[in-house]
């Protein structure tokens, strides 16, 4: 099953974004969103972003449902950042042979966090 | 802003080329979103919007609403409750439901929704920024 070569709380990854004012115009344009004046980068587009380069490592199996997502922002993070993006398996539990599993990102700029994001997947067996 | 207040919605059409322009910014090439062909294989009857692409909608509304202040602390949890075709449109709302004062200063918190055209809630949840 999806993940389950590690335990909970472990850490699945380690990667660096940089929030370049092209991915976030790219991003309004796919959402359809008429923006053009922006200093911080707003919650959504960070998770978004840090979405991409975990799939990239760890592609979701075909029939997993994303159930829920939560994203915070501390301190406020300015377009043209770097950030180092530090995932986490939250938890798993295997349920009637399908997994629920929340993956937990903190985002960290010079060791300090400077937001965070948890989504709960329903993933099917293999 | 006072509690009770209806934050402006944002109703939009979400068309194949929006989900497929979106698979590419998220990396999320889920076949669900993507391949009719596949999609219709399942029980979604068809290609089905990406979840985070709904939240995106919120997001705009809290952008467009509140501004900067949703930038430098937002924090949204939300529940994906109904699946949304492509192709089909959407409405948003908020409402403010508490504004507290606490020693880092004002919290409001404002419930959000996205529904379809028939009224059914596609997703739902909790914002909550600092003025």
């Amino acid at each position: 099953m999806y993940l389950d070569e590690f335990n909970n709380k472990d850490q699945l990854c380690e990667f660096e974004i940089e929030l370049s004012k092209k991915y976030i115009l790219d991003y309004y344009n796919s959402c359809g969103i008429n923006l053009h004046e922006f200093e911080y980068i707003f919650p959504t587009e960070l998770a978004t972003l840090s979405l991409k380069y975990f799939l990239e490592k760890f592609p979701i199996p075909n029939g997993s449902i994303h159930t829920s997502q939560e994203i915070e922002i501390n301190s406020p993070i300015e377009i043209g950042s770097k950030l180092i993006c530090r995932v986490f398996l939250d938890s798993f539990k295997e349920i009637r042979g399908r997994g629920i599993i929340i993956v937990k990102t903190d985002y960290i700029r010079s060791e300090k966090i400077l937001g965070s994001a948890n989504a709960t997947l329903l993933v099917p067996s293999l | 802003m006072n509690e009770g207040i209806k934050l402006r919605s944002i109703k939009k059409i979400i068309t194949k080329e929006m989900v497929s322009n979106y698979a590419n910014v998220s990396g999320d090439h889920n076949p669900i979103h993507i391949n009719e062909n596949y999609a219709i294989t399942t029980d979604f009857g068809g290609t089905i919007v990406h979840g985070m692409f709904l939240i995106s909608s919120i997001s705009e509304m809290l952008i467009k609403n509140i501004g900067k202040n949703w930038a430098k602390s937002g924090k949204l949890k939300i529940k994906f409750r109904n699946p949304l075709r492509v192709g089909e449109g959407i409405i948003t709302e908020g409402k403010i439901s508490q504004i507290a004062e606490d020693k880092y200063g004002t919290l409001i918190t404002c419930e959000v929704m996205c529904s379809d055209k028939n009224k059914k809630v596609l997703i739902s949840g909790i914002a909550k920024w600092r003025e």
